[in-house]
């Protein structure tokens, strides 16, 4: 027995409306001219007046980037025109703690995108980044009190030297992969962070990402640091307009999780279908820490990336979950890797993936026991849903094990929607409509329940209105 | 060198072999194949076997059951490649390692657009008695129908403790419960193999181990 005619209909129904497709009208304060260029890169730098260090650092960037060869692996990065992108655009002169302050033409593009509300509501604080520049950011005060941090990367640079001077570049260098060799060059914006010893975040801070213009590039670089003892929840939001010729994000994300301490980030990716994502996350956990990464890729054209943990102290653990949906001309090729360099850590990768409309998703993945983590736990599993046959599901986990004494499981499954539990729940005088939705809410399920209460809820709807084929 | 094998239609077939060539295997309508491979010595370079799925109902079951001691290198590859409708394959790898023995392996399971109703499984389980030895296993899918069953799984690390305190409050003395837990281990699925005279070869062959 086929799926009926009628669900195939819903579910290709599914994530067709892109929502957040809206343009911006601004003016730009400043912008480099096309290409990448060793005067651009110097220019960028001396536009920010940074110390002389980061510019060092920025041209020798430059030089790896340009040694370095494209991967020949993952999805297509055949079409990206390095020529053809401005890596550096401004659109407000000043980063803004007031919401009036704001251009109004940005403002209301946060605002469309529900930020400022979400601020009041249930977030501890808040960094909106439009282009290359962070032009809003705010804490509460009850936090900035206690010392924590949180404000753009450049920002940091300037206030705090010391620190950005120990970590930038430690956990990601430059010569990583050529696109953080590209950010590291290029780079402008993103979101530092720094919890001081024992200090808990109770409610969770929120960096937002628009891209506006055409053909640009955008390389915010996050730095979070949490001390020991300390617990912070990270959220990152990006989208951008559908415009008809590629962009390219690549950002680099650098975390350290200090003794016991506790950091969850979690990315809802959703960039309209013209943007190469093509990132590099990283964290470093150290003794009893703990780090979960929780990571929703629905946009984009092609997304890379495969956040990263390495768990370097006993005891640490380390939790990636992973969500991907692929529809119409979309490659998501996303994944994992967790490194177990300390005895005694343990580990968890959950990934689920949807495709459909000709889209491939790919779990791409890596499990690692270095020689003397002894006592290593983990588990790996990985699920597909295929919603037709255009579509493609890839899996290519890898596991190197260098020590006897560990338990490692992993599992995947690739499947499409269950005829079984189709006729068992309209058995039940359930709509076929419904019955389909609650399937795919109930494979995404064991993801979802990692966001914060408000963002899971938002999530769920917009996969049953688009499952009932309302518009939003 | 490759060497080619073809199951013909309608064709049943029980082979053993105890090391790996570079080989392609053709299975056509209805034939039924079950590979197994029982691998004590180790060898050089990467063999890789390609298993083509080229008729419809076609059933592949390939058992590697690896006992890898000393410095011996275990490297290969498989690939099925299900290229027509309602084909079967089951791949199941033992692996036991000692000493400095190292296994790398990697398994794809590839379903083509129109290999509608395709079941494909893959497993490596894996008991590990050296911190010296080395694994590195890469199962791979994929998958082009939307009708199918696949997976995989994989699963690494020592013999269960409960199970040697079970056995040891039975009065039983460590090595000799490791022997019995292994050997079971390795055993579990000569069950699958049709040939009575082949299941019986690699029983006395596993209770010849030390």
């Amino acid at each position: 027995m086929a799926v009926p005619k009628n669900t195939k209909r819903l579910i290709s129904n599914t994530f067709k409306n892109y929502k957040f497709g809206f343009k911006t009208n601004v003016k730009t304060v400043f912008s480099t001219p096309k290409g990448l260029t060793k005067e651009i890169v110097t220019s960028i730098s001396t536009k920010k007046n940074e110390p002389k260090w980061m510019l060092e650092f920025r041209l020798k960037a430059l030089e790896i980037f340009n040694k370095k060869p494209m991967p020949k692996w993952g999805g297509d990065l055949t079409k990206i025109n390095f020529e053809n992108l401005h890596y550096y655009i401004k659109s407000q002169n000043k980063t803004q703690t007031s919401w009036n302050n704001v251009d109004p033409q940005i403002k209301k593009a946060f605002e469309t995108l529900g930020i400022p509300e979400a601020e009041k509501k249930f977030l501890q604080g808040v960094s909106a980044q439009f282009e290359s520049e962070v032009i809003y950011e705010s804490v509460q005060k009850s936090l900035s009190q206690k010392g924590v941090i949180f404000m753009s990367t450049d920002e940091a640079l300037k206030q705090h030297p010391k620190l950005l001077k120990e970590y930038f570049g430690k956990i990601v260098p430059a010569n990583d992969n050529k696109f953080a060799a590209l950010n590291s060059a290029v780079w402008s914006g993103g979101t530092f962070i720094y919890i001081p010893k024992n200090v808990h975040v109770d409610l969770p801070l929120q960096a937002y990402f628009r891209m506006n213009a055409k053909n640009m590039g955008q390389f915010e670089r996050t730095l979070i640091i949490a001390d020991e003892g300390s617990s912070v929840h990270y959220i990152e939001g990006c989208t951008a307009p559908s415009h008809s010729s590629n962009s390219l994000h690549s950002a680099v994300v650098e975390i350290i999780a200090k003794k016991g301490a506790k950091v969850t980030y979690t990315t809802l990716q959703d960039w309209s279908h013209n943007i190469y994502n093509l990132v590099t996350k990283r964290s470093f956990v150290y003794e009893k820490a703990q780090m979960f990464w929780v990571d929703c890729n629905m946009g984009s054209k092609l997304t890379m990336k495969y956040p990263a943990i390495f768990l370097l102290g006993e005891h640490a653990r380390g939790e990636i979950h992973s969500l991907a949906f692929a529809g119409k001309d979309q490659h998501q090729d996303s994944g994992g890797k967790i490194i177990h360099g300390a005895p005694n850590t343990s580990s968890l990768i959950t990934s689920k993936s949807i495709s459909k409309d000709g889209g491939r998703a790919t779990y791409r993945g890596l499990l690692k026991a270095n020689k003397g983590a002894s006592g290593v736990k983990s588990k790996v599993n990985c699920d597909a849903l295929i919603l037709d046959d255009k579509s493609r599901s890839d899996t290519y986990p890898t596991m190197k094990i260098e020590e006897d004494d560990l338990e490692l499981e992993h599992e995947a499954t690739v499947s499409k929607i269950s005829e079984d539990q189709l006729f068992y729940l309209t058995s039940r005088g359930i709509s076929e409509e419904e019955a389909s939705s609650m399937i795919v809410n109930g494979f995404a399920e064991p993801i979802t329940k990692h966001l914060p209460m408000e963002y899971a809820v938002e999530l769920n709807r917009l996969l049953e209105m688009e499952m009932t084929g309302s518009v939003g | 060198m490759t060497k080619k094998i073809i199951i013909k239609p309608d064709q049943e077939k029980t082979l053993l072999i105890e090391t790996l060539e570079n080989s392609e295997i053709i299975l056509e309508k209805d034939s039924n194949l079950t590979l197994i491979a029982l691998l004590k010595k180790g060898w050089e370079k990467t063999k890789k076997i390609n298993f083509n799925f080229k008729g419809e109902n076609a059933t592949l079951t390939f058992m590697a059951i690896i006992i890898a001691k000393k410095n011996n290198v275990f490297e290969f590859e498989t690939t099925s490649n299900h290229l027509v409708p309602n084909t079967k394959s089951n791949f199941q790898i033992r692996s036991v390692l000692f000493d400095k023995a190292q296994i790398n392996y990697k398994g794809a399971l590839i379903i083509a657009k129109n290999a509608q109703h395709t079941e494909a499984h893959l497993a490596h389980d894996d008991l590990s008695f050296s911190k010296d030895s080395r694994l590195q296993t890469i199962p791979s899918l994929e998958i082009e129908a939307d009708d199918v069953h696949a997976g995989h799984s994989a699963t690494i690390g020592k013999i269960d403790k409960d199970q040697l305190f079970y056995m040891a409050s039975r009065g039983i003395d460590k090595k000799t419960s490791e022997k019995i837990l292994t050997e079971s281990f390795l055993k579990k699925d000569l069950d699958k193999i049709p040939d009575e005279k082949i299941k019986q070869f690699i029983i006395n062959q596993l209770e010849g181990l030390k």
